[in-house]
């Protein structure tokens, strides 16, 4: 199904480390515009470590292999280019909100450095807009707040909206529900693809939940131990996985059921 | 099956300033001997607390407890160590940091050194005995949630609470520690209550399952009744979004 669709980013033997300890071994994936990845794995294996590795996080060292997104190699790129490419180009939306933000600034302040910072005029109407897919209620009051005043899964909502207010076309996400409740969770996945679907974002999801992979992705990527094991439709890897590990980690994900 | 805990019209608020923000309202709960009661509901609905208020780790503002009848009401964490221990999310910082996991549950033993039953224990819950001599810090998060249901079992307590003791583990470590706990449960040795936000894993180990909502309980009955035919609303919210993502 993808087969002739459009690469935004190659990953082509890919091998990254931390000072002391190589944690990515050749890695080589495709991602194709508009789709979502989902790159799922258990604690340790890599994931978020390639993230950074794609925004050229400078604590993470590439060994080997290159990242290219669109026609530039990333890899080889110098730290003011790669500035550049995040944010507008890239977006990257993390685990911990409250990181994302000072605390005790107003809202709308930090959103007006977002625009500024990016070379781009503040556009309040476009703000409101995502908000409202996002389901925050009077926008105006939240941008007048400061984050330390906002719950977990409303300043995840504002995450997400920094990140799209300024149209990024590929979106990377690093288990940005994790620390919310499944009921929010769900809300907040869904309102993040409703944003994708008028947007036309790529995104790039890492998370360790299998379920949620399930809801949102079009292809799911494996991790384990560095490497990509497997990669797939969504379908075929929870119907038919291939690999050992896989079928472990599929098997061991408790299930709704009534003994 | 006679009724080993219970709390009847549990209250306990906290105050913050000048804030008093209300935790459990009148919450009533039972345990039968061998049963494992589930409870959940969203952060901030006040199944920690009760965990913490029935362990007497938290004094009620009202209300009564009892162990097999028994007023325990005010009881202090080591007077309620002898039948009940808690188990946290966090194994790890439950132990001493420069002690050594032998030394650790040796001490919650009250005296009791019997190192073949210790053993016995460790064994049981698929540990190498080599890992007793580390102290918790060279421990996985999952020998440590290993370490500390052992600690638990050999203290003699008779009733296990368990607050997301599986919630920082991986799927795979995770279904590790619920091994451990549905083999002990189908041997009869388990009379627990199980905090989790997870009601797919709550599902799969509790007979009967209690919701809160805002410090009250809003739903309880048993497992099948619970999932198959919800009735409060927020339990038909919990129960779709784990529907939407359960992998068949």
């Amino acid at each position: 199904m993808v087969a002739d669709k459009e690469k935004i980013l190659k990953i082509s033997g890919l091998s990254a480390a931390y000072e002391d300890a190589n944690v990515i071994n050749s890695v080589s994936l495709d991602v194709y515009k508009g789709e979502v990845l989902c790159i799922v794995g258990e604690s340790g294996s890599g994931k978020s470590t390639l993230i950074k590795a794609i925004c050229a996080d400078n604590s993470v060292s590439v060994e080997e292999g290159s990242i290219t997104y669109k026609d530039k190699v990333v890899t080889d790129l110098k730290a003011r280019e790669v500035q550049k490419l995040l944010g507008c180009e890239i977006g990257l939306i993390q685990q911990n909100p409250w990181g994302a933000f000072n605390p005790i600034r107003r809202i709308d302040v930090q959103f007006k450095e977002t625009f500024r910072s990016h070379g781009k005029f503040f556009h309040a109407e476009r703000i409101k807009e995502i908000f409202e897919v996002l389901g925050l209620k009077d926008p105006d009051k939240i941008l007048k707040m400061r984050p330390y005043e906002l719950s977990g899964g409303m300043s995840q909502r504002i995450a997400i909206a920094a990140a799209f207010v300024l149209n990024p076309k590929l979106l990377l996400c690093d288990e940005i529900t994790s620390a919310l409740d499944v009921t929010i969770a769900m809300q907040v996945m869904q309102q993040l693809m409703e944003l994708k679907k008028q947007q036309e974002t790529t995104i790039i999801m890492v998370t360790h939940n299998l379920g949620l992979a399930k809801c949102i992705a079009d292809r799911i990527a494996i991790m384990y131990e560095g490497k990509i094991v497997e990669c797939a439709e969504a379908s075929d890897i929870l119907k038919d996985p291939q690999d050992e590990y896989t079928k472990r980690l599929i098997s061991d994900v408790p299930r709704l059921r009534a003994i | 099956m006679d009724i080993i805990l219970e709390g009847k019209k549990l209250n306990k608020s906290f105050k913050t300033g000048e804030k008093k923000t209300q935790v459990l309202c009148d919450v009533d709960f039972f345990l039968k001997e061998g049963e494992v009661l589930g409870i959940v509901g969203e952060s901030g609905s006040g199944k920690s607390t009760l965990l913490r208020v029935a362990s007497g780790l938290e004094k009620p503002d009202s209300g009564e407890l009892l162990y097999k009848g028994r007023d325990y009401t005010g009881s202090s964490p080591r007077q309620t160590g002898e039948f009940l221990q808690i188990l946290f999310q966090d194994a790890e910082s439950s132990f001493d940091p420069r002690m050594t996991m032998e030394r650790s549950i040796m001490e919650a033993g009250r005296g009791k050194k019997d190192k073949e039953e210790l053993l016995k224990l460790v064994k049981m819950a698929g540990l190498d005995e080599e890992l007793l001599k580390r102290k918790p810090g060279k421990l996985s998060g999952g020998q440590c949630q290993r370490m500390a249901i052992v600690r638990a079992f050999y203290s003699g307590a008779e009733i296990l609470l368990c607050d997301e003791m599986t919630s920082a583990l991986d799927v795979s470590t995770q279904a590790q520690v619920m091994q451990i706990m549905q083999r002990l449960k189908k041997e009869g040795k388990l009379s627990a209550v199980f905090v989790s936000h997870d009601i797919a894993l709550v599902s799969e180990i509790c007979d009967r399952i209690m919701v809160m909502k805002d410090g009250r309980c809003v739903e309880e009955g048993e497992t099948p009744e619970v999932i198959g035919s919800p009735k409060d609303d927020h339990t038909k919210e919990l129960i779709e979004s784990a529907r939407k993502q359960s992998i068949g």
